[in-house]
């Protein structure tokens, strides 16, 4: 089933004083399909989630692009438009579940709120509210859902969230860093609740994340960003097994997957250049230990290397790598 | 084997919870009897979930929190003897998670630099030296001195952190989770910056972190806390290939895989809650969650087993169970 549920070409945001923060991303998502999207802090990765809700606020702007969700184009909409398309269509959880929930409402009334808004009749609301809180494996539902959030653990409010968002059933469900403010075993277990759940209802996940282990641990595809743009698109095993950027490259190497005794970890020398400014070549001459003249100069295309890998690299033509 | 730098014995921190001095106040038993040494020049990462005690102990350590219960010793002295306390600041150095908080906004990163050897009797000169010194072995630009905290980025201000920990040349470094606000690529240069300079000036480092694969990467020994108690410790290798206790088994089965190959690997995970440390608490502080508990966990605590090679196991059936690893 290779029907593409969302469709992201060539979107741009913009923030005050020039600050390029997302440049021409352009991406798909498959139906059911698990996508990542990977980099460091500034790179862009949660901008572009938020562009695709349209929820991003002055003084940031979306300067240009598209979004299809299911051939439907979403930035042209009204906000009334797209205020149907969230939580229905398109689900999202944020990092910190406790931003995200009312301290004042019980976090199974929060839950209801959507189902009620989709007219359901109220009682039916409620006992499917339970029943999603069994679906989310929080141990006893039935009173788990008159708690109010501060009673309950992250762990617990994270899966408050996914059931939230889960049992409107939305196609696609963006995920920013969801784990990212949790205990590895805790972690653990949302992950697995998120692969579980999205088989289950066949949800196309958008996973944001700085860790490339919940990328190899979830994501079906994976897009690599950095400075703003994706540098690397492909499946995930190319992109763990044969990365061509130097970029992702070098941050891979970059993981502590050793001992001290085994050697040192790679480093990546510099730092970001300044979005606020022009930037002439390829955003990561600088830093990248293949720079030519040509890197310096003009900025490189996405170019397929192989089927379904993506690349933008001179360095990388059509399947020849550079290692 | 060399004497041990830090000797920390039968620690304990209770938190009373209410009803302060009173006989029948409640406690949390935040820290609850832990002990372990440090060498010089050695790494001990701590690893624990949020809740495990690892901050606690590490601000006993820095003397920062006094013990309930329990001594702790740096070089031989207890770091509470008043005629050592001056002596104990200079041999202990500490750099916090978030570097931002840990820098005063409204000075230069240079007099933030300056002000810890004021206070230790430096001349201006001679302060100037140290620092320009200092900071070169951090890989910290002179440039950079005569910037607000602000203007750095969040690499850079951690180097500050640990130039100004290393400046009156500690022995003893308490590292609380240095590296988890930091992204990837400053995190590896950070983590390699640390390793030279311990091997420069033979410092100690007490390694506290909630990343397993860091703690695996920087550490000689580690010590794996739950619930305010040891559960395991010994040599690196010990505890990441041969581990015995179940709590470590289910900790190293939640972090995520090096490779999506490794996607259907065999996972202990963990269900429920870490349990209420208030009050009386009875058997094993890991049996509401072990998936091996037997009855007499939930008895009697198990004594800390020796497993061979300094590699210390909290369990009653240590070595007997069968984690069927992969």
């Amino acid at each position: 089933m290779e029907e593409k549920i969302l469709q992201v070409k060539e979107l741009s945001v913009s923030f005050s004083g020039g600050v390029q923060a997302v440049s021409k991303v352009s991406f798909d998502l498959n139906r059911g399909e698990t996508f990542a999207l990977v980099g460091e802090s500034g790179c862009g990765k949660s901008t572009t989630a938020r562009a695709i809700m349209r929820l991003i606020r002055a003084p940031g702007r979306i300067t240009g692009g598209e979004v299809y969700f299911e051939g439907k184009e979403l930035l042209g909409l009204s906000e009334k438009e797209m205020t149907a398309v969230r939580g229905k269509n398109i689900g999202m959880i944020f990092q910190n579940p406790l931003d995200s929930l009312n301290p004042v409402y019980t976090s199974g009334s929060q839950v209801a709120e959507g189902l009620i808004v989709d007219k359901m009749e109220k009682g039916e609301a409620w006992a499917l509210v339970e029943e999603t809180f069994r679906d989310v494996k929080i141990p006893d539902a039935e009173k788990r859902v008159k708690s109010y959030p501060h009673e309950i653990s992250g762990g617990m409010r994270q899966r408050v969230m996914i059931g939230m968002m889960l049992c409107r059933h939305p196609k696609l469900l963006i995920a920013d860093e969801p784990t990212t403010a949790l205990d590895v075993t805790i972690q653990a277990g949302i992950i697995e609740l998120m692969n579980d759940l999205r088989r289950k209802y066949d949800t196309a996940v958008l996973m944001i994340t700085h860790d490339f282990g919940i990328v190899a641990d979830m994501a079906d595809r994976v897009g690599v960003m950095y400075a703003g743009e994706i540098v690397e698109l492909g499946d995930v095993f190319t992109i763990f097994d044969h990365p061509l950027h130097p970029y992702t490259r070098l941050l891979m190497k970059a993981l502590p997957v050793i001992t001290k005794k085994e050697g040192r970890l790679e480093t990546i020398p510099g730092t970001v250049p300044d979005l606020s400014k022009p930037i002439q070549g390829c955003r990561f001459a600088d830093r990248c230990p293949d720079a030519c003249d040509a890197c310096r100069q003009y900025s490189p295309a996405m170019v397929e290397a192989e089927p379904g890998h993506l690349c933008a690299c001179h360095r990388v033509k059509g399947g020849e790598g550079n290692e | 084997m060399s004497e041990p730098l830090l000797r920390v014995e039968h620690l304990k921190k209770y938190f009373p919870l209410r009803g302060g001095l009173k006989k029948n106040a409640a406690f949390v038993r935040a820290v609850d009897d832990v002990s372990f040494t440090i060498r010089p020049g050695e790494t001990l990462g701590l690893v624990g979930e949020s809740g495990s005690g690892k901050t606690t102990l590490a601000q006993m350590i820095l003397g920062l929190l006094p013990p309930t219960e329990g001594t702790i010793t740096l070089d031989g002295a207890d770091i509470w003897d008043k005629a050592h306390r001056a002596q104990f600041h200079k041999s202990i150095g500490a750099v916090f998670q978030d570097p931002a908080s840990s820098l005063n906004p409204r000075t230069t990163v240079y007099r933030s630099l300056e002000r810890p050897l004021e206070l230790n009797g430096y001349s201006k000169g001679d302060a100037r030296d140290l620092i320009y010194e200092t900071a070169e072995k951090v890989n910290l630009g002179r440039e950079l001195l005569e910037r607000f905290p602000y203007e750095l980025s969040g690499g850079q201000q951690q180097r500050v952190s640990i130039a100004r920990a290393i400046m009156l040349r500690p022995k003893l470094l308490v590292l609380d989770e240095p590296t988890s606000a930091l992204d990837v690529s400053v995190q590896a240069q950070t983590l390699n910056e640390l390793l030279e300079l311990q091997q420069k000036f033979g410092l100690a480092y007490l390694f506290i972190t909630h990343n397993l694969s860091v703690v695996r990467y920087m550490s000689d020994r580690i010590c794996v806390l739950y619930g305010g108690k040891i559960m395991e410790l010994g040599e690196t290798e010990a505890v990441y290939d041969h581990y015995v206790h179940p709590y470590t088994l289910s900790l190293l089965s939640s972090v995520p895989p090096l490779h999506p190959s490794q996607r259907n690997r065999k996972k202990y995970l963990l269900t429920g809650d870490m349990p209420s440390l208030i009050g009386e608490l009875k058997g094993c502080r890991f049996a509401s969650r072990c998936p091996f508990a037997q009855d007499s966990c939930r008895e009697a605590e198990p004594e800390c087993k020796d497993m061979g090679g300094e590699h210390l196991a909290a369990c009653a059936f240590a070595g007997e169970l069968d984690f069927q690893k992969d």
